[in-house]
């Protein structure tokens, strides 16, 4: 990219170098992330939630190879504006309209993030999607992030979640209260027809001569326990579930989750990590950093991000102070995740950082140290225990490192 | 050669939204012309994220509110990947096209 880059090739050599895709996840938004760091060329694309899984195929390809298997698979066109790689998709309107509006998956996120129990109002609005537009929100970045897997509930509870919907205020009230009893007469038409649908799926054999019969029972506990009940005379069904990204959907059992993940290492000593150094070698550590008191792990590239200047604040600060003591050098290692040893040498190389990197490059120690794409510090005590963690660039680029070797 | 990050973000949205029927914002001309806000080089890396989301992380590094000028145009998810380029569009509002679809203030 401008700037960075001590001998620039030209676009139309670049072009013709073969270059090899490996995104964390087949997906739209993450194979357009792998062009831009392989081609190192900048990148506008309008993006959908979708999988282009059909490109790993391909393998080792050239950029136009590339763009010209995406736009024959997915009909994206391509082209070169000011220097941008520009992909703008031929099927806009339809993908936009196949897509979960955005602003309903933003409002559910901050919902999440506020409070991990899963709000029936708003799984009733997610399902009225194609279960389709619903699985294909496990390519959101944000929502996998948050909550990886909540997508699914509103595929799985789909018919208590429709039926819900058709409630009124008052009835959805009762379900948050004491729980709402419903006899069939009782119901709606809309309500009828949709528990009809729901029926057809869970018990098909149920006679419709019996549904004058019939009764149903909704509840949602402050919890985030749901209960659906149906019974039609000697017929009866329950669905027992919980509507919370912190426990087990079927015992209620609270889980760490990934955002949390770092809590679990709070005040327990390091776990064995096996890296690679610059040039390549095996590196363990802790046991191969005897004074280390900093674990930074940060990719290279790092997203989502949105930084002034080159986006790598925190490491020039980070650099400049080992740079003027050079003793603190054995008391910190950067680990950069997804990145190989000569990925790293490149990267250190280019930029100019006096920062001792290592190489994790299949992710697998990020995996067990953070859990999380955002750059995250581990400070441990001389006993190799953590006692302080600091997650997001924001906090880490305006943080004092030089408190931190105190 | 400049490239300007915005400006292509803008051109590929008044792109996808058109020109002659969308609602897109055009209030700020030169106002902004020369502002030392709008020309701080800027590092981004989103793929998947929709311009309602991205757009205040942008006005948060530059210290200028630029948000959607639409509910059309916010909901537009995008990938962008720039690196320590200019973020001068304001002062060349028209270069790509003449839709533009934020505002700033």
């Amino acid at each position: 990219m401008p700037g960075s880059d001590p001998a620039p090739e030209t676009v139309s050599n670049r072009s013709e170098t073969p270059i090899e895709l490996r995104p964390r996840v087949w997906s739209m938004a993450e194979v357009l992330s792998e062009i831009a760091r392989r081609t190192r060329k900048p990148l506008v694309s309008d993006c959908y939630l979708m999988s282009w899984h059909r490109v790993r195929a391909l393998g080792p390809a050239t950029l136009p190879q590339i763009q010209s298997r995406i736009d024959r698979l997915w009909g994206v066109e391509w082209d070169l504006q000011d220097g941008y790689i520009l992909g703008r998709s031929r099927t806009y309107f339809a993908r936009q309209a196949w897509d979960v509006p955005e602003r309903l998956v933003t409002a559910w996120l901050d919902e999440i993030r506020n409070d991990p129990r899963l709000r029936l109002d708003t799984l009733a609005r997610l399902a009225e999607w194609p279960e389709s537009a619903l699985t294909a929100l496990e390519f959101h970045p944000e929502l996998q992030e948050t909550a990886p897997d909540a997508n699914g509930f509103p595929v799985y509870y789909n018919g208590p979640l429709r039926f819900y919907g058709l409630l009124s205020p008052a009835q959805r009230k009762r379900v948050h209260s004491e729980g709402l009893q419903l006899a069939y007469p009782e119901l709606s038409s809309p309500m009828q027809r949709h528990f009809h649908r729901w029926l057809l799926e869970q018990a098909p054999h149920v006679p419709e001569a019996g549904l004058a019969e019939a009764s149903l029972r909704i509840a949602y506990s402050s919890e985030g326990h749901f209960q659906c009940h149906w019974k039609i005379g000697n017929t009866s069904s329950a669905s027992d579930s919980w509507l919370d990204i912190r426990r087990d959907w079927l015992t209620g059992e609270l889980q760490v989750r990934e955002v949390d993940f770092p809590q679990r290492l709070a005040g327990k000593p390091l776990p064995a990590m096996t890296l690679r150094s610059p040039a390549g070698e095996p590196v363990l550590l802790p046991r191969d950093a005897r004074a280390l008191r900093v674990l930074l792990i940060r990719s290279p590239w790092l997203m989502p991000s949105v930084a002034r200047g080159t986006g790598d604040e925190d490491l020039q600060k980070l650099s400049a102070l080992l740079t003027a003591r050079p003793e603190l050098a054995e008391r910190i290692r950067l680990i950069c995740p997804d990145t190989t040893p000569a990925e790293v040498k490149a990267w250190i190389a280019e930029r100019k950082l006096a920062l001792p990197c290592l190489a994790d490059p299949d992710g697998s120690v990020r995996d067990v140290v953070s859990g999380l794409r955002e750059p995250r510090a581990i400070v441990v005590d001389e006993e190799k225990k953590v006692v302080r963690i600091i997650s997001g660039y924001d906090q880490i680029r305006s943080v004092d490192w030089s408190t931190l070797f105190q | 050669m400049v490239c300007r990050l915005p400006v292509i973000l803008v051109s590929l949205c008044a792109c996808l939204l058109g020109t002659s029927s969308t609602p897109v914002a055009a209030e700020v001309d030169g106002a902004f012309r020369g502002d030392s806000r709008l020309t701080q080089p800027l590092t981004v890396r989103v793929s998947g994220m929709s311009l309602d989301r991205l757009l205040p992380r942008i006005s948060k590094e530059l210290g200028v509110t630029l948000r959607p000028g639409s509910t059309a145009v916010g909901d537009i998810r995008v990938a962008v990947f720039a690196e320590g380029l200019p973020a001068d569009f304001l002062s060349e509002p028209n270069s790509a096209n003449p839709a533009r679809p934020c505002h700033a203030g």
